[in-house]
């Protein structure tokens, strides 16, 4: 799932990301491989908790560095990552709550992946571009 | 209609954009005004309002809708599952967001509202009153139908 081409040229945020993919793929192959939805559903949880905990130590860690850095976009940046943290928290609940339906996960699943994409290809490479052209690695 | 066919338009402008970022894939017009085949559709239908107000909706036959979710999950997918389908909404999501981003610059503010998926049948091709956007890319073919009046 990771591919070379989401590198946005600075180290510890890129060694953070594959960790970040990695652990969205564990999550993802858990809920789509073959198999009867309760049996794989141990497993579902497992990983959805494990990444989730990783979605908020990997953004935490990502904002302190543009704080060091100076980054001017910091604010607009906190507010995607708490607004996708909301929604990650959000659907967590919702799962617990309502017995992990499967569509309700695959749903999400979907989703997740994509907006991480995006995110690393687009909003995080705009922080690489002021790095490299302020000179702050 | 506030927005252009092809020149200037800032959702063919984020379509480009967002296919290049998230796929590393171009995309461009398709010289025919056909519609998307015959096959089942991926409809993801996202509501703006401010400025400008409408619908812009967005068609992936099931062939593009699997090719993109292969690309980006280097999963094989053969149906039109959840899984699958909130990949495609997310994308048009994000395609609308950055639209909308680039028509601010145009002194329209616009919000989008959250994406309503449908798997259906075979888009038509034409709506009425829209722009329409039939697009290629090697993933495979989708259009747009962009339908939106402004505040006057």
């Amino acid at each position: 799932m990771w591919k070379e081409k989401y590198k946005i040229g600075i180290p510890l945020v890129d060694q953070q990301h594959k960790e970040l993919f990695d652990r969205v793929e564990e999550f993802i192959k858990a809920l789509r491989k073959p198999g009867d939805w309760t049996e794989k559903l141990p497993e579902v949880k497992k990983t959805l908790a494990f990444m989730q905990k990783y979605v908020v130590d990997h953004f935490a860690a990502e904002e302190a560095y543009q704080k060091k850095i100076g980054y001017p976009d910091l604010p607009a940046h906190h507010e995607i990552h708490k607004n996708f943290t909301d929604y990650v928290m959000r659907c967590a609940h919702d799962f617990e709550q309502e017995g992990y339906p499967e569509p309700e996960v695959q749903k999400f699943a979907g989703t997740l992946l994509a907006w991480l994409i995006n995110h690393v290809v687009a909003t995080d490479l705009k922080m690489s571009k002021y790095v490299k052209k302020e000179g702050a690695l | 209609m506030a927005v252009q066919q092809w020149k200037d338009n800032p959702f063919f402008d984020a379509t480009k954009e967002v296919f290049q970022s998230m796929l590393d894939m171009e995309i461009s017009p398709l010289p025919e005004n056909g519609g998307t085949g015959r096959e089942e559709n991926v409809r993801v239908e996202i509501a703006l309002v401010g400025d400008l107000s409408g619908t812009v909706v967005y068609n992936f036959p099931k062939s593009t809708t699997l090719n993109i979710v292969k690309a980006l999950s280097g999963m094989d997918a053969d149906q039109l599952d959840e899984f699958a389908t909130s990949m495609l909404g997310e994308m048009a999501n994000i395609i609308s967001g950055n639209a909308v981003t680039a028509l601010s610059g145009q002194n329209y503010q616009c919000d989008i509202k959250p994406p309503q998926i449908t798997v259906g049948s075979a888009d038509s091709g034409k709506y009425c009153d829209s722009v329409d956007l039939q697009l290629r890319a090697p993933v495979g073919e989708m259009c747009e139908h962009i339908r939106l009046s402004s505040k006057s």
